[in-house]
């Protein structure tokens, strides 16, 4: 804990110093408010399977929350490092580089909790119409799910990193990885208006808990018993998630270290 | 005009056979392109799922939207893309000189002389998806038709090429300009559906102000017939005058650069 610590403190100061070019990054996060446009467009016309008006602005703002606090990109710095050799000092230091990777994700996420939560808090005020459930409770078990989410989707990028041992496109396959995410996971689309065929597809794969979940959760859209479920199915994919990436990280380990490093 | 493309062919051919070195790179490039129409078209699916157009505009026509916004991005990725990296780089280090200083359109050299071929691969793709929506509608387009949309994709090249260009002189005062070119791309991410399923405000800005829509809904617009040639005239209007502006913007900004030797 003390190590994650060091490290997370050392990433943070990174961030604050890029503070502009975040803001901005954070600010271009346009196409879920592109998507909000098209079905505000649509639900002119009369609610679409009861996604009025104000539930689309609800669940894309509840969206963007869900995205700024749990998407990650350390993928690039893995990407260099492994190409150029500079994972080799990291392994020489006496603790797991997931450790690493996984505060230099979480840094920079101090800084969005101080933007979005007052604005998020702004946003309740001016929009009578936003459809939150903000009662502590909920909140609490909301936190919950956020971290749930962010550990699937760490997971799943620092797998598909590991993946640099034997490949060098590592980077193309997370491009198709975020391709499949956008859609699979409520991003773009919320997972109700998908045809029932695939709706029930997409509710066994781990997508939908990292971000649709949550989103549904914020929105007050889930029973009691839903919501459990949902947590349980959640955690079970934090932990196969876990396992498959200890597995890759040995394979890939020894095949590294056969190639001479 | 005819010196400048001559010098650019030999540009381009260099860099198209040190890039036929990585074969690797360009199969998955080809690859991630190929996921995009079947991302897209599910995308369009499950609007059309719950409504029978999109702002007035029918599945198949809509084929030919998403395909011109995969036609630009590609050019985009092709050419400005690679030359804003490589002209902001000159500027932050100061070695734009060697570029100024060699015989021809100083210009030309900084800002259209990169390439990266690759992404040649969703122009391809793009036009796949134009030709699968005419051939699904079963519309065969007018000479008239083609000529229009002949004359409204360079023109909406030169469009995009003079706002990049305007946001890259910024560079010779900020020196980190990479973030401003993402705000323009934010805009350009709404040429994904036709314009008129937007609100009013919107589609107001994106047809007078980030001039969007004259790239990707008004020349799918115009093959199918839909336009008046009043925009035709529009779009031709307004590469010419942001290219003029943007380049005499340029000419001036270049006056503050600061070099690292002289």
């Amino acid at each position: 804990m003390k190590k994650f610590l060091a490290e997370f403190r050392a990433s943070w100061n990174l961030i604050i110093e890029y503070r502009v070019m975040v803001l901005i990054w954070m600010l271009t996060i346009v196409l879920p408010l592109i998507m909000l446009a098209v079905w505000l467009s649509i639900a002119e016309k009369g609610a679409v399977q009861g996604y009025d008006r104000s539930t689309f602005i609800s669940y894309y703002l509840a969206a963007l929350v869900v995205r700024n606090f749990t998407g990650m990109w350390f993928i690039w710095e893995m990407d260099s490092e492994m190409r150029l050799g500079a994972l080799s000092f990291r392994l020489l230091k006496p603790m797991d580089p997931i450790v690493h990777y996984l505060a230099y994700a979480c840094s920079s996420k101090p800084f969005r909790v101080l933007i979005l939560g007052p604005a998020s808090i702004v946003a309740l005020v001016f929009l009578p119409g936003l459809t939150w459930a903000v009662d502590p409770l909920n909140i609490a078990v909301f936190v919950v799910s956020l971290a749930g989410a962010l550990l699937i989707l760490f997971l799943m990028q620092y797998t598909i990193g590991l993946m640099g041992f034997w490949i060098t496109r590592s980077l193309s396959v997370n491009d198709a990885w975020f391709f499949t995410y956008s859609l699979a996971s409520g991003y773009l689309i919320p997972l109700d208006l998908f045809p029932p065929g695939i709706r029930e597809f997409l509710w066994y794969l781990p997508f939908r808990y990292t971000m649709s979940f949550p989103v549904e959760l914020l929105m007050g859209r889930l029973s009691g018993a839903e919501i459990l479920q949902g947590i349980a199915i959640q955690w079970v994919w934090v932990a196969a998630m876990y396992g498959i990436n200890r597995w890759v990280w040995r394979r890939g380990l020894r095949h590294y270290s056969a190639v001479g490093a | 005009m005819i010196r400048h493309l001559k010098v650019l062919a030999i540009y381009y051919r260099a860099a198209f056979l040190s890039q036929m070195e990585y074969r690797a790179n360009f199969a998955s490039s080809l690859f991630l392109s190929l996921l995009w129409p079947l991302w897209v078209v599910s995308l369009l699916g499950v609007f059309f799922y719950h409504s029978p157009d999109l702002g007035g505009w029918s599945f198949d026509e809509a084929l030919l939207v998403v395909g011109l916004y995969d036609v630009f991005i590609g050019l985009q990725e092709t050419i400005l893309a690679p030359n804003i990296g490589q002209v902001t780089d000159h500027i932050r280090k100061g070695t734009l000189d060697f570029v100024l200083v060699k015989p021809a359109n100083g210009q030309v050299l900084a800002t259209l002389t990169a390439c990266n071929l690759m992404r040649l691969s969703d122009v391809m793709i793009g036009f796949g998806l134009i030709a699968a929506g005419l051939y699904r509608m079963g519309h065969v387009p007018t000479f008239m038709q083609i000529l229009t949309f002949i004359i409204m994709i360079p023109a909406g090249m030169i469009t995009m090429y003079s706002i990049w260009l305007m946001a890259t002189s910024l560079a010779f005062w900020f020196v980190r300009m990479e973030n401003f070119g993402e705000i323009f791309y934010a805009f350009y991410e709404t040429g994904r559906f036709p314009v008129t399923v937007y609100s009013r405000w919107l589609r107001f800005v994106l047809t007078y102000i980030v001039p969007v829509a004259f790239l990707t809904t008004f020349p799918a617009a115009t093959l199918l017939g839909k336009l008046s040639l009043y925009y035709v005239f529009g779009s031709v209007a307004i590469a010419a005058i942001l290219f003029y502006a943007s380049s005499r913007f340029w000419n001036y900004a270049i006056r503050f650069y600061s070099s690292a030797s002289s």
